[in-house]
């Protein structure tokens, strides 16, 4: 089944990630060039730009109520955006160097962000305030992700592991190894029990968050693979990386289902639509691509 | 008449630049303005339509990873690209430059250049001098030179243009300092200082005359109480300014909505927007069109700052990440720029020179970057009438240093001036203090034998 090209969203710099709203109808990609970008699902029409951080953002996230967005920059902090005026509501101070990577909690009462000061840290988005320190990683925190229950939290990085934690007390809950280069993306399954993993060493893996072992080895990408995603139902994985192509495979079976080509650089976040009809996919080629998967392109919410 | 008391400087053809000033007052009694730029050019400068495009590859460009692909080296040296063969038997470049590829027996690429002093700034390419032991005044810059000796072609256009916009780094953003050669040879900077001040709105041609010569009365009144240099270059600015106010010619290189789009398609076009994180130049292809119609127009050299070249890594992409970008675009715009120059028959009046301040540590360091190298960096030389086709100089088999013919930064200055119809063995200009000042040292540095 090919995929084809919805829209082509760009920025005037690499793209690092891009998300869906919760209801589907808007996008937001983040960029290298400073911004967010807010962008109109069914036309592709850009309908605004986010402004005031003074380097690459690097994640960003719709609050579930679709009037709040998270963003994380390289300029080492967070911003809660109001989007009814654009204006950054608060911003978060803490880490000590880049930030890399932020994830959110479902209900969108957390934040988690890692960065290049070795740290993980879980934050109240509605006081600003650092609720949580992670302290663990040898190296350049790279991604993080929260469980669907919000129970725990997952960060990979530059020592090449894998760390769960609570999100409760903070407390270390396992370390998972086996990648052979730095934990690029992580992304937990929709049921919580399985977590997936995308290296530098060019692999993904699939992992029992349970026990910490390894299930499966996923390989087909040529160079580093850069992000990875599981769709809602949980039955597909997206990844992502330095070849260019975006992938699609089959968790259960770990096959290979699609290769997806159309960018022209490192493909840095892919994330798919609520009806899992869609994926949209940033690179460092200056654009986001929203993807039809289906033969018949799907009808976007009005 | 106005008597101008001083000391007079008497040029090689006689005139003496108290002359000058006064046929100045005679100007204002009957003479048109061309004619007194005219007389201006006669008194001081050369009728040469040579001129130069300098292409500064803000960051520092990774000579490793364009022009000298280090195939023997270990995976952490030589990173991911794959060299390709050129037009020219035995040359090979980077697998993301086709086009150059396509074309190098139009080409210099030059793998050895040394004299780096390792500043993150244009200075040195535009000067060809270190920072750091300047002249009274400042060295000036090449531009500066070539304003200062050979002065305009066409009184309404300025000799020096540069087209570097406004940037966080100034050091990135630098235009090109007129140094000792006074205020007088600055560049022109319209992307930087905007062109609305060069537009007429709501004053003729009639009253913009009469405002001239109120001003020039003023002056008159001025030169009599401060003759300092700075006052001196800001007469020729106004002169200058009246002549392209009234002209337009300059604008009219500027607008390319002038130019046939297909034209601008070709180039590529390109973001206006500072590539990278907004601290360094545009990787902007419509100004190397804006380059061409200008020295088509008459300026003698363009400088633009083009790209971000400063790749230590991540979290701001690696090196590769930012060569796939920054390289496909580069290599369109160059291509079609010297090509164009070719098409017009411009090839022999109009050099192209590319570079930056240094090179990239041959090491990818763990951010998949690589940093800062002055040891030896690389160059890129086009036109200008020199013997292309070749490779000069190489580097050691992990790209550290010059192995043969390290070419010096002044090298090439002696090369481009010689292109210019300047001969650096026998032309000074004086520095504040009246010293004489060599363009290079050319006691050691001439112009490459290679190519002239």
């Amino acid at each position: 089944m090919a995929a084809r090209i919805l829209h082509t969203l760009t920025h005037n710099n690499a793209v690092y990630w891009v998300t869906f709203s919760s209801d589907g109808r808007r996008l937001a990609s983040a960029s290298l060039d400073n911004t967010i970008k807010l962008w109109k699902f069914s036309t592709g029409q850009h309908l605004s730009t986010l402004r005031g951080h003074g380097d690459g953002v690097c994640t960003a996230s719709f609050a579930p109520d679709g009037k709040t967005l998270f963003s994380a920059s390289l300029d080492k902090s967070l911003r809660v955006w109001n989007l009814s005026n654009g204006a950054t509501e608060r911003t978060l101070l803490g880490h000590q160097n880049y930030i890399t990577c932020m994830a959110m909690s479902a209900d969108g009462k957390s934040l988690v962000s890692g960065a290049q000061d070795k740290q993980v840290r879980l934050w109240d988005p509605s006081t600003g305030t650092t609720t949580r320190v992670l302290s663990g990683h040898t190296g350049f925190v790279h991604c993080v992700a929260f469980s669907p229950d919000g129970t725990r939290v997952a960060s990979g990085g530059f020592d090449n592991t894998i760390r769960l934690w609570s999100a409760m007390d903070g407390s270390l809950a396992r370390q998972l190894e086996g990648h052979t280069g730095a934990v690029e993306g992580v992304a937990f399954a929709p049921d919580g029990k399985s977590l997936a993993s995308a290296s530098a060493d060019g692999t993904i893996k699939l992992w029992d968050v349970a026990t910490g072992a390894a299930r499966q080895t996923l390989r087909g990408h040529s160079g580093l693979v850069r992000c990875v995603r599981f769709d809602h139902s949980g039955r597909r994985l997206a990844s992502g990386g330095y070849d260019t192509t975006v992938k699609i495979w089959d968790p259960r079976t770990g096959r290979q289902l699609q290769s997806i080509r159309g960018h022209r650089n490192t493909v840095y976040a892919v994330a798919f639509s609520p009806d899992d009809q869609t994926l949209a996919s940033a690179s460092f080629d200056r654009s986001s691509i929203v993807w039809s998967l289906n033969a018949k392109d799907p009808q976007p919410p009005r | 008449m106005l008597n101008i008391p001083g000391p007079a400087t008497r040029f090689c053809d006689g005139v003496s630049r108290r002359s000058f000033l006064r046929l100045g007052g005679l100007a204002m009694g009957g003479l048109t303005l061309p004619d007194l730029l005219r007389a201006e050019q006669t008194a001081g400068g050369s009728r040469s339509n040579k001129s130069l495009i300098m292409v500064f590859l803000s960051g520092g460009a990774p000579h490793q990873d364009m022009y000298d692909i280090k195939t023997e080296a270990p995976l952490e040296y030589r990173g991911e690209f794959q060299p390709i063969p050129t037009n020219v038997s035995g040359i090979q470049i980077c697998e993301h430059l086709p086009r150059l590829a396509q074309m190098m027996d139009r080409l210099v690429p030059i793998r050895s250049v040394v004299g780096s002093e390792g500043r993150h700034a244009a200075f040195q390419c535009l000067t060809g001098q270190s920072v750091r032991s300047q002249p009274p005044g400042g060295w000036p810059s090449l531009g500066s030179v070539v304003s200062k000796l050979q002065g305009p072609v066409d009184p309404a256009v300025p000799p020096f243009v540069s087209l570097s916009p406004k940037m966080k780094s100034r050091t990135w953003s630098d235009p090109g300092q007129p140094g000792y050669c006074g205020m007088a040879h600055a560049p022109f900077t319209p992307n930087a200082s905007g062109t609305a001040d060069l537009e007429l709105r709501g004053i003729n041609h009639r009253t913009l005359q009469n405002r001239r010569k109120l001003i020039a009365q003023i002056d008159r009144l001025r030169h009599e109480l401060d003759r300092n240099d700075v006052i001196d270059g800001m007469d020729t600015y106004y002169r200058q300014a009246f002549g392209i106010l009234t002209s337009g010619k300059l604008m009219e290189a500027l607008d390319l909505e002038r130019e046939d789009p297909a034209v601008r398609d070709r180039y590529g076009r390109g973001s206006a927007e500072p590539a990278g994180y907004g601290d360094a130049g545009p990787l902007m292809n419509d100004y190397l069109l804006t380059a061409r119609r200008l020295v088509e127009a008459g300026v003698r050299v363009v400088s633009l700052a083009y790209g971000r070249w400063d790749w230590h890594g991540q979290p701001h992409g690696t090196n590769f990440e930012n060569a796939r970008d920054h390289l496909p675009v580069f290599d369109q715009g160059i291509s079609t720029l010297i090509e164009d120059l070719h098409e017009r028959g411009l090839s022999d009046d109009v050099s192209v020179v590319v570079w930056g301040e240094f090179g990239r540590t041959p090491k990818i360091n763990p951010k998949g970057g690589r940093d800062h190298w002055p040891r030896v960096s690389s160059a890129l030389l086009a036109c200008g009438g020199i013997r292309t086709g070749q490779v000069i100089g190489s580097t050691n088999r992990l790209g550290e240093h010059a192995e043969t013919r390290p070419v010096h930064f002044q090298e090439i200055f002696a090369t481009l001036y010689r292109n210019l119809g300047i001969d650096v063995d026998a032309t000074t200009i004086n520095d504040l203090t009246g010293r004489p000042q060599y363009l290079v040292d050319h006691v050691h540095h001439g112009p490459l034998p290679e190519v002239v």
